[in-house]
């Protein structure tokens, strides 16, 4: 099941490529703060971090630095 | 917001190798409309893609509260991060954390008739028919009082079609250390619509546990030493992405993430019961009546892949956007985990807007976790799991569960200066229950918990003011016949020389006896405000008074006048069997030193000098007290006290240093000045401690005699 989640949206998004012509003076919307995929980096670095130290699995949200031994 | 001339200059210059025609022309000049509306409030300038070149400093600040309700864990953390544009094609981050941590965690669950009557934790239901033996959660006390550290910088470097980040950093508290380094690239393909991203990232980790508080009970009780705990791992990261646009208003970002993690990945604080005999010869075995004891162990290898669907849309109606995420994790210990985002941008009210956000986590359990283990089955212990060698844990992160996560973040946008201030409340409650996986046996108790946390952001450009380039070129910065006063300098410790985490050695003079630990090695002192990278002796916060004359241009003579406090540590068990609680300190100190600056194209000045002088520090002070075995938490309960001793005598040390650093004189009067240097100072003299009955014991300053702090002031000039 999660396999197939997954490889649905893996094929998906790469089967997008090339297919879509968002011109520059049309990019004002995707440009807005609100619509980029860590709009606080801070506060995000804090939640992730929280859930690294009281969770068994991590990754994915791009690479961070700095360990912890949480206890 | 008015940007400057040469802030569109980066901009056109990043966008050169596409003026072909005029069309393109036209659209570049579109595409610099767009890049500057970018950085309009409430408009920041994207994080993850397309990130276009600052023009101005930028500085971002958090504070967060962040609280268990479950082991009364608290966490304080404050961190800031600052950018600053180099030239059209770099810019530098830098940013810095600090997090203070207070409470207790679980360390091993253990039959009721063995904890009590220090029981600490919840029975177990269902671990045992026999009562004596229902199992309980066994904290470590509430005596973690921890702080942890971090710096890091990055450097961008943008290209017309891409970017390239490099990131090194380093993280430090009292028991673990952290250095790591990331690489990241990001390429723009299809007219910016299709971006990939491609990073490497390595760290390495050592962990030093502090088992100071139940060393000497171990020795007393089993007859031979703790063995050490202490660890080395290290990871590696391998991280590709694909971000597309679908139209104006959508796009979908896709993340793999490879993680290796390699080495000693046990945790040192935790340790695993099973019933039957040590036949598997298990480090730190106990004989604890009809159990043994022992230490977490787990694979020296743990292989990490993540894979990350992000949906993100943009709503005109409402002039919002909405955020999903989905995540598949899996791990070579047999961990596989789902966990779903769902978080919504509202604006309101011209300057306002509010987020909520709610996370779903489940996981499964890793292969070898169990609550309890046997060596041979035993109806006393029916979900016992049978113990394999050097793979045991009982951790929880490590056990099946789900949590179910809010929060709600309200925003506030300012101008001039631009800055977004955010105000977060977030509730999260984690339960075997709520996880996909049925259990098998008794639920792990740590598991049911609530988190809470408050949170505080402000994110700001600086005043347009602060261009980084000087007005007048070839022009020096100070003049001969100048005086500079620095009020206040606020000196945080940097790196330590072999960054040894204890100050002070004690050596028992006499043959130890059985119950002796030989020599050891503690703190005195912690900082009192807890700042410093490492919380050992005269690492802490300085402050100091300079006075400077410039006798030519650039060149300074300079006198300087300051302390560091330093806050008395409790240590059990120092010098067994003794307890000592040190007095705090402060020493004094005063220094003459020469500085030279240098002009450059840019406003920064750097400077090289150096100072040297001495300081005076007053009488070391320790109550002692006997030491009380069964007293495993942080000086609760120690033994009667034995007197008041001094461990060292007051006296004048040298102290010197080679300095350097950047000034940055932002009006004729005012100036900022960030500084480090390699800071040496002079040990102090061995001492014997002589208590009536006890063997003497010689008692010699372990510090490091190079440090290198890190200072920043504000200069006036006259």
């Amino acid at each position: 099941m999660n396999k197939k989640i997954f490889y649905i949206f893996t094929v998906s998004s790469l089967l997008l490529v090339g297919c879509v012509n968002v011109e520059p003076w049309e990019r004002e919307n995707l440009a807005k703060g609100d619509m980029q995929l860590v709009p606080e980096a801070l506060r995000n670095a804090f939640t992730t971090h929280v859930n690294f130290s009281r969770e068994g699995t991590e990754g994915g949200y791009g690479l961070e630095g700095g360990g912890c031994g949480c206890n | 917001m008015v940007k400057s001339c040469e802030g569109k200059q980066s901009i056109k210059k990043a966008q050169e190798p596409q003026k072909n025609n005029s069309s393109k022309k036209n659209k570049n000049f579109l595409e610099s409309l767009i890049g500057i509306a970018a950085t309009l409030p409430g408009i920041v300038t994207p994080a993850q893609a397309q990130k276009a070149i600052s023009t101005t400093p930028k500085a971002e600040a958090f504070y967060s509260r962040y609280s268990e309700n479950h082991f009364k864990y608290k966490v304080d953390s404050y961190a800031t991060n600052l950018l600053f544009p180099l030239s059209p094609k770099w810019e530098f981050e830098l940013g810095a954390l600090r997090e203070v941590m207070t409470g207790a965690s679980v360390s091993i669950y253990l039959p009721n008739a063995l904890v009590n009557p220090i029981h600490q934790g919840s029975l177990i239901p269902g671990t045992s028919p026999v009562p004596a033996l229902v199992l309980v959660e066994t904290l470590t006390g509430q005596s973690i009082i921890e702080t942890r550290s971090q710096v890091s910088g990055r450097a961008n470097y943008y290209l017309p079609d891409g970017r390239h980040s490099f990131e090194g950093g380093y993280s430090t508290e009292s028991d673990f250390e952290s250095f790591f380094g990331n690489l990241n690239s990001e390429w723009y393909f299809n007219k910016k619509n299709t971006i990939l991203f491609a990073g490497f990232g390595y760290a390495y980790n050592i962990s030093r546990p502090t088992h100071r508080y139940f060393k000497y009970a171990y020795n007393l009780f089993h007859g031979t030493n703790l063995s050490s705990n202490r660890g080395k791992y290290n990871t590696e990261r391998f991280n590709l992405g694909i971000k597309q646009d679908i139209n104006k208003n959508f796009y979908v970002q896709q993340n793999i993430e490879l993680i290796l993690n390699n080495g000693d990945l046990f945790d040192p604080y935790k340790a695993i019961s099973w019933i039957g005999p040590n036949t598997l010869n298990w480090p730190n075995a106990l004989h604890l009546g009809p159990i043994f004891t022992g230490s977490d162990r787990r694979p020296h290898r743990e292989i990490t892949g993540a894979f990350v669907t992000s949906l993100v849309h943009y709503i005109p109606c409402f002039n919002s956007a909405l955020h999903f995420n989905y995540r598949y994790a899996a791990n070579s210990w047999n961990i596989h985990s789902n966990t779903f985002e769902l978080s919504y941008y509202q604006p309101f009210l011209k300057s306002w807007e509010i987020t909520p956000k709610v996370r779903y986590y489940t996981q499964d359990r890793a292969s070898f976790y169990a609550l309890s283990f046997y060596t041979e089955p035993s109806p006393l212990y029916p979900y016992a799991k049978k113990l394999r060698k050097n793979k045991a844990s009982n951790d929880y992160r490590l056990s099946n569960f789900g949590s179910i996560g809010y929060d709600i973040t309200l925003s506030k946008f300012f101008q001039s200066p631009n800055i977004k201030l955010s105000a977060t409340f977030g509730f999260a409650k984690n339960a075997v229950g709520y996880g996909w996986t049925k259990n098998k046996g008794p639920k792990n108790p740590s598991n049911n918990f609530h988190q809470k946390y408050v949170a505080v952001n402000l994110d700001s450009d600086f005043p347009q003011k602060l261009s980084f380039k000087k007005e007048k070129e070839c022009s020096s910065i100070y003049k001969e016949g100048e005086i500079s006063v620095q009020p206040l300098i606020i000196s945080f410790t940097g790196l330590t020389f072999g960054r040894k985490h204890e100050d002070t050695k004690f050596t028992p003079l006499a043959p130890p006896s059985p119950a002796f630990l030989p020599v050891s090695k503690f703190n005195m002192y912690r900082n009192q405000r807890g700042y410093g990278l490492n919380d050992v002796h005269r690492n802490g916060l300085g402050y100091d008074f300079q006075l400077g004359y410039f006798f030519q241009d650039n060149m300074e003579v300079f006198t300087d006048l300051g302390f560091v406090n330093e806050k008395g540590l409790k240590e059990p068990g120092v010098v067994n069997p003794l307890c000592f609680k040190f007095k705090d300190r402060t020493t004094y100190r005063t220094n003459f030193g020469i500085r030279h600056y240098f002009d450059t194209e840019i406003i920064f000045t750097p400077f090289v000098g150096f100072m040297g002088g001495v300081e005076w520090q007053p009488k070391t002070k320790a109550g002692v007290y006997a030491y009380n075995p069964f007293d495993i938490r942080q000086f609760a309960t120690p033994g009667p006290k034995l007197g008041t001793f001094e461990i060292f005598k007051a006296g004048n040390l040298f102290n010197g240093a080679l300095l350097t650093g950047l000034d940055y004189r932002f009006t004729e009067t005012f100036a900022v000045s960030l500084s480090t240097g390699l800071y040496y100072y002079q040990r102090n003299k061995a001492k014997t401690l002589r208590i009536p009955g006890q063997v003497p014991v010689k008692i010699s300053d372990n510090k490091n005699k190079f440090i290198v702090p890190v200072s920043i002031s504000l200069k006036i000039i006259m």
